[in-house]
Parts: C-alpha cells; sequence; structure tokens
C-alpha cells in the first residue's frame, strides 16, 4: 500500500522531518534507558520507543519504503 | 532540590530527570511538527495519518509528564504543584472545569481567570484608545456610535 505517487512535495517534506526526528527519538530513548537508574524509567523509556518505532514504519510506509526493506536507507 | 537525586557528578552524564526533559522537548517539537503537517497536508489520507500520530504525541508527552510529576521532577510553579493529585498535597482542586483526566496534570483554573478578568473588560482598548486618538473632553466609549460618526478621520484602524 504505497502513497508515495500522491504524495506532494510538501507532504513528503514533512514526512522525512518527522522520520528523521522519530529515529531520534528512538535512538535517544535506547540510550537513556541504558543510563537511566531507574527501573520504572527503563520501562517507560521502551514503551515510548516501542511506539516511535511504530510511528517510524508508519511514516515509512506512507513515503513508500517498507519497514524492512533496505529502500529507507537515508532516512536511517 | 529532589530532582537532583540521580545526578550523577562524575560521569559526565545526564540526569534521570534531564533526560525526561530532553524527550519532553522533543515531543513538543515534534507535536508543532506534526500541527504544521496536518495544516499542510493535501489529502485526507495524510492529514488522518498525522492527526494519528500527533495524538500519539499528545499521550507519550503526557506519560512523560506523568512520570517527572511523580517523582517531582517537574517544576511548574506552586499552581501545579498544589493542584496535582500524586503530590503530597492536602489542597482540593479547585474549578475542574478545565480538567481533561484524573491525573489533574492540567490544573490551570488560577491563570485563567485571570487573564479573563483583565481581557474580559474592555478597559484597556477604551483608554488607549482615548489616550491617543479622542480629545481629552471626550468622555464617550471608544466604541459607541456617536463618537464614531464625529471622529471618523481619527478612527484608528482597529476600530473597524
Amino acid at each position: 500500500m504505497s502513497h508515495s505517487t500522491s504524495l506532494s512535495p510538501k507532504e513528503r517534506s514533512y514526512m522525512q522531518d518527522a522520520l528523521q526526528m522519530e529515529n531520534l527519538c528512538i535512538a535517544k530513548c535506547g540510550v537513556y534507558a541504558d543510563q537511566c537508574s531507574n527501573q520504572a524509567m527503563k520501562s517507560l523509556l521502551f514503551d515510548v520507543a516501542r511506539n516511535k518505532r511504530h510511528h517510524a514504519n508508519r511514516l515509512k510506509q506512507l513515503l513508500g519504503n517498507q519497514p524492512g526493506s533496505s529502500t529507507g536507507r537515508q532516512y536511517q | 532540590m529532589a530532582t537532583r537525586s540521580s545526578y550523577q557528578p562524575n560521569r559526565n552524564r545526564l540526569s534521570d530527570r534531564d533526560m525526561l526533559m530532553d524527550l519532553l522537548a522533543t515531543e513538543k517539537y515534534m507535536s508543532h511538527l506534526y500541527d504544521h503537517a496536518i495544516m499542510e497536508a493535501a489529502s485526507d489520507t495524510v492529514r488522518d495519518a498525522f492527526a494519528a500520530l500527533q495524538q500519539d504525541e499528545h499521550e507519550t508527552a503526557q506519560m512523560l509528564f506523568d512520570f517527572m510529576q511523580q517523582h517531582g521532577w517537574y517544576t511548574t510553579g506552586a499552581n501545579r504543584q498544589k493542584t496535582g493529585r500524586r503530590l503530597q498535597s492536602s489542597q482540593p482542586l479547585s474549578g475542574g472545569r478545565l480538567q481533561r483526566n484524573t491525573q489533574g496534570s492540567i490544573p490551570m483554573t488560577q491563570a485563567d481567570s485571570r487573564y479573563a478578568v483583565t481581557s474580559g473588560s474592555r478597559r484597556l482598548g477604551q483608554s488607549f484608545g482615548a489616550g491617543k486618538n479622542r480629545s481629552q473632553g471626550n468622555a464617550q466609549p471608544s466604541w459607541s456610535r456617536q463618537s464614531r460618526q464625529r471622529s471618523d478621520e481619527t478612527r484608528p484602524e482597529w476600530d473597524y
């Protein structure tokens, strides 16, 4: 289900920005979960990261890239 | 200060609180990003997708905020501290009109009423208009009909 052909340049641009930010957030959640001392906070960060991963996959899907494929290279 | 309970000064690391502050700031940024994206979306599919993501950002930010409030890591001043239910405060919530959920995390009734009073009466516009554009002896309110007809040339733009 690729919507890439129907995306306007602006929509695409916003999606790429959002995807970058989502990925940054996933990375930060991972780093912070490693560093934090609080077990409850760790699980909170994992929850957030899982949520973000879901977002990133959704955005990639909208951009026309399959979540697991190598075509999403520039957004990783 | 309780916010530094998990601070590790010897290592060059963020405290738990600062990590969450950073994530919350990121959430705020992304919420703005999605807000703009929704406004710029051309198709319903894209708009709905952004709106769903935006909703998720709000929920994530809420989770982070609740967690920080539980640990006393969010310094929102006396107003929030007093009305936050999870803090050990004996003060009851006053005027729950704006409450969105049972967490009590959006208590803004005090500032709200204060703003409503000052901007509700039209004193500010009146004195501003009178001082700047009317003669001293003109006792008419700036929005009255006679005043408008008499001083057509001096009528300021915002009077329309």
